[in-house]
């Protein structure tokens, strides 16, 4: 019995650790453990992004610097005072800002901002960062349909476990990694807007993979021209498959046609140029590579913003004594293509197709309007029956973040996949909440109704309650 | 002789004091010294007291007016820069802050930079 009271005395206090410390967790992955900031720098809620995460992908995760003082401007360095010594300031800090302070080795007398060497010179020197920039993000998800084929009415499930990694090497090179430790059900939503366990082959961990690994060099050859290779997302949509609140993805990045695999947000082994041009266009350009196949496919991506921040993070103009409904407005517009030849896994049959499509983001104060649209046509999706197909796809989402950690949306979305003769309907209302930053949990009712040409018309209902979190 | 020199010196001394930013505690309770600052900064120094911390501690902003360098972004932090901050945080859905509220952070963060600049 003494045994077990010992073991109580340190069980007990290592479990109520967390409910002490629950406060104090604030920050996520690698960048925010990189930057020291919280997440709602560039999230809203975690994983969609703000207008200034935004600028930070676009930029190759790193914060547009200014190397020297605007012209006509006296660059300011304040004289820094150590803090009086009381005994509980934190002079090792204030040094190691001062560290990174002005450096005065201008060519022609400007002050040059530029950070100074810091203390750990080998790992500064090799590019290392001086974080392991590690994290693991995991996502469970629970679904409610009273109409289940399987008759599995409530089902719960652990989606991913996912190894992420992402950094810059000494503001040249940037990276980004995601490796699928765990994933469970495969997506399709031809069939559901939800992955499912019941498709064959899809049991516990279907997909150990290599996801996403991507480098790229930022400003190449001091031009604004990055470039990115590896297995990425190639640039299409304005927002990745991820950049969402919701529990379900948005039909216009994930839908398919026949047999097909390709979605507008699949990974591919690729090689991108892309820059910002003049701090509000964006432009994205590249080539992938197919296994099996001789012929490259090509992509592109324009995109352009009026008001708010800009690509590069700048703060638009506002005049302070005078209010006026632009200051808070952003209006994002985009316009993109893809071309390409793909075949199934065991198939010699090759389908040619392509896919066009537009997005626009608006964005005023607390709201935020999504809108997308794609087009497309595929001479051979399912690799053999040479049946021709137009497809069609939109979404409409309005959302309203109600509190800094409560986000409300609703989407519809139109699906029309012409070979199927179903035009599907979605209706999309749902809540995110995060009571941590780092961790998130929606809740997302989904109607869909599926207009068939030669049988009745189908609902399907269900409730999903997803929670993803990330350390 | 040597009295009033001693004298001379702990009164130039205060002098110079008066102008200093002066810092307390560290981490999350850094903080600005107010006991010198003039009357007209403290309602900017209440609202970035009271608002600011609502999000973050005003380690990040000590930080950022003692070295001139803004902690998160690696940019310099000056005049330029303290608007461009207030911009910000007045588009930030949710950051409950008013033109009046920006305007008196501003201000009082200028402040801050000059006096910095002085020591």
């Amino acid at each position: 019995m003494q045994k077990y009271k010992k073991l109580l005395f340190f069980i007990l206090p290592a479990l109520s650790l967390p409910i002490v410390f629950v406060n104090q967790a604030s920050a996520i992955p690698p960048f925010s453990r990189e930057h020291n900031t919280e997440c709602t720098a560039c999230h809203t809620i975690y994983p969609e992004l703000n207008e200034y995460g935004e600028a930070f992908l676009k930029n190759g995760y790193v914060w547009t610097k200014i190397l020297r003082a605007p012209k006509g401007t006296a660059a300011v360095k304040p004289a820094v005072q150590k803090p009086e010594s009381k005994g509980e300031d934190d002079p090792a800090l204030l040094e190691h800002m001062t560290e990174n302070s002005f450096s005065e080795e201008a060519e022609n007398d400007a002050p040059v901002y530029a950070p100074k060497r810091k203390k750990n010179e080998p790992i500064w020197i090799s590019g290392l960062p001086e974080r392991l920039p590690l994290s693991l993000s995991a996502t469970l998800n629970m679904a409610y349909n009273k109409d289940a084929a399987d008759k599995n009415k409530l089902d719960f499930s652990t989606r991913a476990l996912s190894l992420l990694s992402g950094g810059v090497f000494k503001d040249k090179v940037s990276f980004w990694v995601k490796y699928n430790l765990y994933t469970e059900g495969v997506f399709d939503p031809a069939v559901s807007n939800t992955p499912l366990n019941t498709v064959a082959g899809s049991g516990p961990n279907a997909a150990p993979d290599i996801e996403e690994v991507a480098f790229t060099y930022r400003k190449a050859f001091d031009t604004p021209v990055n470039i990115k290779v590896g297995r990425f997302r190639p640039k299409l949509s304005l927002w990745k498959k991820s950049n969402k609140t919701s529990v379900s993805d948005f039909a216009t990045n994930t839908f398919q046609v026949g047999s097909s695999k390709f979605t507008l947000d699949a990974p591919e082994d690729a090689i991108e140029a892309n820059a910002v041009i003049g701090n509000r266009l964006f432009v994205a350009a590249g080539i992938v590579d197919r296994n099996g196949q001789e012929q490259k496919e090509g992509y592109g991506h324009i995109s352009y913003k009026v008001g708010g921040t800009d690509l590069l993070g700048k703060e638009p103009e506002v005049d302070l004594d005078n209010e006026h409904f632009t200051d808070y407005l952003a209006i994002t517009l985009a316009a993109y293509g893809y071309f390409g030849k793909n075949s199934g896994d065991s198939s010699v049959e090759r389908n040619k197709f392509f896919r066009l499509g537009g997005d626009l983001d608006v964005l005023y104060k607390s709201f935020r309007c999504r809108l997308a649209g794609v087009v497309g046509k595929d001479d051979n999706p399912n690799f053999g029956s040479k049946l021709k197909t137009n497809s069609y796809v939109l979404a409409a989402q309005a959302e309203y973040m109600l509190t800094l950690n409560l986000i409300g949306l609703v989407r519809y979305e139109y699906q029309d996949i012409g070979y199927t003769g179903v035009a599907v309907h979605r209706i999309i209302p749902a809540i995110t909440y995060a009571p941590i930053e780092n961790t998130k949990i929606t809740m997302e009712y989904q109607y869909q109704r599926s207009d068939n040409e030669i049988t009745a018309v189908m609902t399907d209902q269900k409730l999903l309650l997803g929670l993803r979190f990330s350390f | 002789m040597r009295l009033l020199l001693f004298l001379m010196m702990v009164c130039l001394s205060a002098t110079a004091a008066d102008a200093k930013v002066k810092v307390l505690g560290k981490g999350e309770r850094m903080r600005f010294d107010t006991a010198g600052f003039p009357a007209n900064m403290k309602p900017g120094y209440d609202v970035m007291n009271t608002k600011c911390k609502a999000c973050h501690s005003l380690e990040r902003v000590v930080l950022a007016i003692t070295s001139g360098i803004a902690p998160v972004t690696g940019q310099p932090f000056d005049k330029m820069a303290t608007k461009s901050y207030g911009i910000k945080m007045l588009r930030k859905p949710n950051s409950n802050m008013n033109r009046d509220d920006i305007k008196a952070i501003i201000g009082f963060m200028n402040f801050l930079l000059d006096e910095a600049v002085k020591q």
